[in-house]
């Protein structure tokens, strides 16, 4: 199976403050790949180091990065900006500050498309039109001829999806695509991000807090904690039997309709720190109901024997 | 023996005015947020409205706690109708219902510490005749809502969103309320904040009896929360009952899509 994403020992660090370490991620082409963590545990700055949109301030340093075929680490900054116009799609989370307000979205739909793949804005038009009515509009002609806010939160994130389909990406990154909808809006943006995987063949880089919405639409998945992956592999195999306490926790801790009224919730206490994060012990040591000793000290990396599931703790 | 009843909603209607002529005032278009809502909370027990955005849910919850008039139709507050109340009488029914909203933050005023954000409430209430004697109430409540002490002289911007919420909800018990309108208290929260605060809910309403409207998108946390459920759409409630009995047996299309949507499992 080809890769589209090759993530191999990324560091980043923001001054002397690690954000993020050791963090390595393999998603394959055409699958849904879910990335999974409170806020604050390094999802999204994870996602833009594969696509180059560090912040600045921000240091980086891998083994390797390869998206969508190329090695970001040895190509030029020109190199590196024509590539991932070309390849990637981009949705984001807050679906009002992405499209401009005062444009028309025929006037802004296709910017991308025109500067990467040298078209005209004729053409442009004609894809959208297509693209919008694949998203699920009716009638594309008069959504192009609106102001997004003359369009709803979903309308608006069925924009952004069309956008991002514009260059025929090999990899879309929604960062917590959903998040700001409702819960039958959100259904429906889902389906259709399943329905784009399978019907064009896409990876798709699903960031998100949402374990139960990672759960029914991943093929894989990584937990990440405090900028750490502690856990990751094949949906099924995760979910069937989760290794780490912080995944089986955050299994536990969505209420599920057939809760026991009287029994409290189990809870994770504590916050997830926001510094020291270089030490060699485990990360989650201070919330951890399970923990020894010894995982201040060091912590065990176990994969097992088909690279199907990942963990890093030391209960066996 | 029969239960108190601590609010009643009756056929509570709600519009709003979006269009009104430029001289004559007369209505144009107007929106109906509510279509007629009827609802008991009774002592210690808490109901919980779902629906998705636009619904009505928080006009209800508003309407109830005195933040908007109803239209038509009326709040009853232990069975006496609020637009009737003595001031007095009034002043005890605005203290006894308290709100906590969704962004904690965005709650509080960002100018103030947090320990000026609790002494209000306990001055203008009366309850407390000095800063010091509210000084030790909110000390005991503090800890009760599971917070450390050094927070007091910090502002909300300086704090985390789920010590900020812990801090809202000290607020709305200083008070002694006997209902408490939670809208959308945990959907800002990280999910394992989310379970904390949900527990610490719980907890109070078991040790203080407190009656609680729940409103959210969330069927599971509505479900965990809740002794009746209101499913609500487009300002209609669509279907009612006991939480359980709702969210297993569902008779409505609309629930169903509710819950299916939803992702519990």
């Amino acid at each position: 199976m080809n890769e589209t994403v090759v993530l191999n020992n990324l560091h980043i660090k923001a001054g002397s403050n690690t954000l993020v370490k050791n963090t390595s991620l393999i998603i394959n082409e055409g699958e849904i790949f879910g990335l999974v963590g409170e806020s604050g545990s390094g999802k999204t700055i994870t996602a833009k180091a594969i696509i180059n949109l560090l912040p600045k301030g921000l240091s980086y340093s891998a083994d390797e990065i390869i998206t969508a075929g190329k090695n970001m680490l040895t190509a030029s900054a020109k190199e590196k900006k024509e590539h991932i116009g070309k390849n990637i799609g981009y949705i984001p989370q807050n679906t009002v500050f992405y499209l401009h307000p005062m444009i028309k979205i025929k006037n802004q739909i296709g910017d991308g498309y025109i500067h990467h793949m040298n078209k005209t804005k004729k053409e442009a038009l004609e894809k959208a039109e297509a693209l919008l009515y694949k998203v699920g509009f009716k009638y594309p002609k008069i959504v192009l001829n609106y102001y997004p806010w003359q369009l709803s939160g979903g309308m608006r994130q069925r924009c952004n999806i069309a956008m991002a389909l514009m260059n025929d990406p090999k990899l879309i990154i929604a960062d917590e695509p959903t998040t700001a909808l409702d819960s039958t809006v959100q259904r429906q943006v889902m389906e259709l991000f399943r329905k784009i995987n399978e019907e064009m063949k896409l990876s798709i880089l699903l960031i998100s807090h949402d374990l139960g919405l990672v759960k029914h639409y991943s093929h894989s998945l990584a937990v990440m904690y405090a900028g750490q992956i502690v856990e990751s592999g094949y949906t099924n195999a995760v979910f069937s039997n989760p290794k780490h306490p912080y995944t089986q926790l955050l299994i536990k801790i969505i209420p599920s309709l057939k809760i026991k009224k009287n029994e409290p919730l189990t809870e994770i206490p504590g916050l997830i720190s926001e510094n020291g994060r270089d030490i060699e012990g485990c990360l989650f040591f201070n919330r951890c109901p399970k923990a020894m000793d010894i995982c201040k000290e060091m912590v065990a990396e176990h994969v097992d024997d088909k690279h199907e599931h990942y963990y890093r703790c030391n209960l066996e | 023996m029969t239960k108190k009843i601590v609010i009643s909603a009756v056929n509570i209607r709600k519009e709003y005015v979006v269009k009104k002529h430029l001289f004559t005032g007369k209505i144009k278009e107007k929106y109906v947020a509510v279509k007629g809502a009827a609802f008991d909370v009774e002592e210690g027990k808490t109901i919980g409205i779902v629906g998705e955005s636009g619904s009505g849910k928080s006009t209800i919850g508003e309407i109830v706690g005195g933040l908007q008039k109803p239209t038509y139709g009326c709040v009853l507050y232990f069975g006496k109708n609020i637009k009737e109340l003595s001031e007095e009488e009034y002043h005890d029914y605005r203290k006894s219902v308290q709100f906590i909203f969704q962004d904690p933050k965005g709650s509080m005023d960002p100018n103030y510490e947090i320990i000026d954000i609790l002494t209000m409430p306990l001055l203008t209430t009366n309850i407390a005749k000095n800063k010091d004697e509210a000084e030790k109430l909110i000390d005991k409540m503090l800890l009760r809502v599971g917070l450390d002490l050094t927070i007091k002289n910090k502002y909300p911007a300086e704090v985390s969103g789920g010590q900020c919420q812990r801090a809202a909800i000290a607020r709305a018990l200083l008070v002694n309320p006997k209902l408490i309108i939670c809208d959308e208290p945990v959907s800002a929260l990280d999910v394992s904040i989310q379970a904390q605060i949900l527990n610490l809910l719980r907890e109070l309403q078991r040790e203080l009896n407190i009656s609680y409207i729940f409103i959210s998108h969330d069927i599971g946390v509505v479900n965990y929360m809740s002794d009746t459920i209101l499913v609500m759409q487009n300002g209609n409630i669509v279907e009612r009952g006991e939480a359980k009995e709702v969210l297993l047996h569902p008779k409505k299309e609309y629930t169903k899509i509710l819950i299916e949507s939803a992702f519990v499992h």
